[in-house]
């Protein structure tokens, strides 16, 4: 009980300081958003364990779920577990594309959704999609790893290219030669998945990073973007 | 397996519905976003826009304002000539206040351009 008093209080303070430094409208904006993905994850590890999990907003601009027994589920179910609060999201943020046509204010709360869960959910360490990647990958023989880190690395340098954005080219550099294999140096390595197993949980996780990205699209091309993010969250 | 199945396919459903709306044009698909030397100067155009909506919004931080819009480097000649009078006007409302006026005129030919 005296647990959950202390995580309630974590997040209403967390819900003060971004009003304080964002204004009503952006701070509640961003607190709903982390808040939301964090039950995504909550409601996954409670399918899993059938042990109520906490969710608790820091006041750092992130999330946390304290979700007992899921460390110790297999590879898989953890997977599950770390995509499941950009899936969750996800479905919100799908739900209130068409009325984004329309209101400034949930056109920006569809786009803070969309924009932190396709930045969480991308092979980066210390997010879900680093923690998804390496569930996948650490039990590779070493040259496999080289092999994915290579491919990542092709994947960002394209991309940055085709965007004319050198900042994303030399942040996913950094990402991926220096950052990721040191990931997999941790060492508690989980045990291994099955080869189709983490064939088909690797497409699952490029095909939700593709359809964040669509929907990012769809929302970039609903006219002056930031513009209405300005007047949505009255910054 | 049946789970990653399951979301693969509810993925690939997410991409399929979203197509299909695209293409019935219920929602919106700006090509442009996907073409990258027009992503730049299609951020340049929102950047600058939300600059000007700020700059209506509120009444004062001429100098503030102008050294933001200064530091907007726009790769388009025009833009870039409708921005440096936005900024040039700005400057002179910080000493006279009567120069609002050209304020709103500078910026409303900053949007011309913009939307050209």
């Amino acid at each position: 009980m005296s647990r959950r008093i202390g995580v309630a209080a974590v997040s209403l303070v967390s819900a003060a300081i971004f009003v304080a430094l964002l204004g009503p409208r952006a701070g509640l904006t961003i607190f709903a958003v982390l808040a939301l993905h964090e039950t995504g994850h909550a409601v996954a590890a409670w399918l899993f364990t059938r042990r109520a999990p906490a969710v608790m907003v820091m006041p750092a601009f992130f999330g946390l779920t304290i979700a007992p027994g899921v460390a110790t589920r297999p590879a898989a179910d953890r997977v599950a577990y770390n995509l499941a609060g950009s899936w969750g999201s996800s479905v919100v943020a799908l739900a209130l594309l068409p009325l984004a046509v329309r209101s400034d204010w949930v056109f920006s709360f569809a786009w803070a959704l969309l924009l932190v869960n396709v930045v969480n959910v991308l092979p980066i360490p210390g997010t879900d999609g680093g923690r998804v990647s390496w569930l996948l990958t650490a039990t590779l023989p070493w040259r496999w790893r080289v092999g994915v880190t290579g491919l990542l690395v092709a994947v960002g340098f394209a991309l940055a290219y085709w965007l004319r954005l050198p900042l994303v080219w030399i942040a996913w550099s950094v990402n991926s030669v220096v950052l990721l294999p040191l990931t997999w140096m941790r060492k508690d390595v989980p045990s291994a998945l099955a080869p189709r197993a983490a064939v088909a949980w690797s497409v699952v996780h490029v095909v939700t990073v593709t359809a964040l990205l669509h929907a990012l699209w769809v929302m970039l091309s609903m006219g002056d973007p930031l513009s209405r993010l300005q007047r949505g969250l009255a910054l | 397996m049946r789970l990653p199945l399951i979301a693969a396919g509810a993925a690939l459903l997410v991409h399929g519905v979203l197509a299909i709306t695209q293409l019935a044009g219920a929602l919106p698909a700006e090509r442009r976003w996907l073409r990258s030397e027009a992503v730049t100067s299609r951020w340049q155009r929102e950047l600058a826009r939300a600059s000007i909506g700020r700059i209506r919004s509120t009444t004062g931080e001429w100098r503030a304002h102008a050294a933001s819009l200064g530091a907007m480097k726009l790769a388009n000649a025009q833009w870039e000539a409708a921005k440096r009078k936005v900024v040039e006007t700005l400057l002179r409302l910080e000493k006279d206040p009567d120069a609002r006026k050209d304020v709103d005129d500078a910026l409303r030919e900053m949007e011309r351009r913009l939307d050209e």
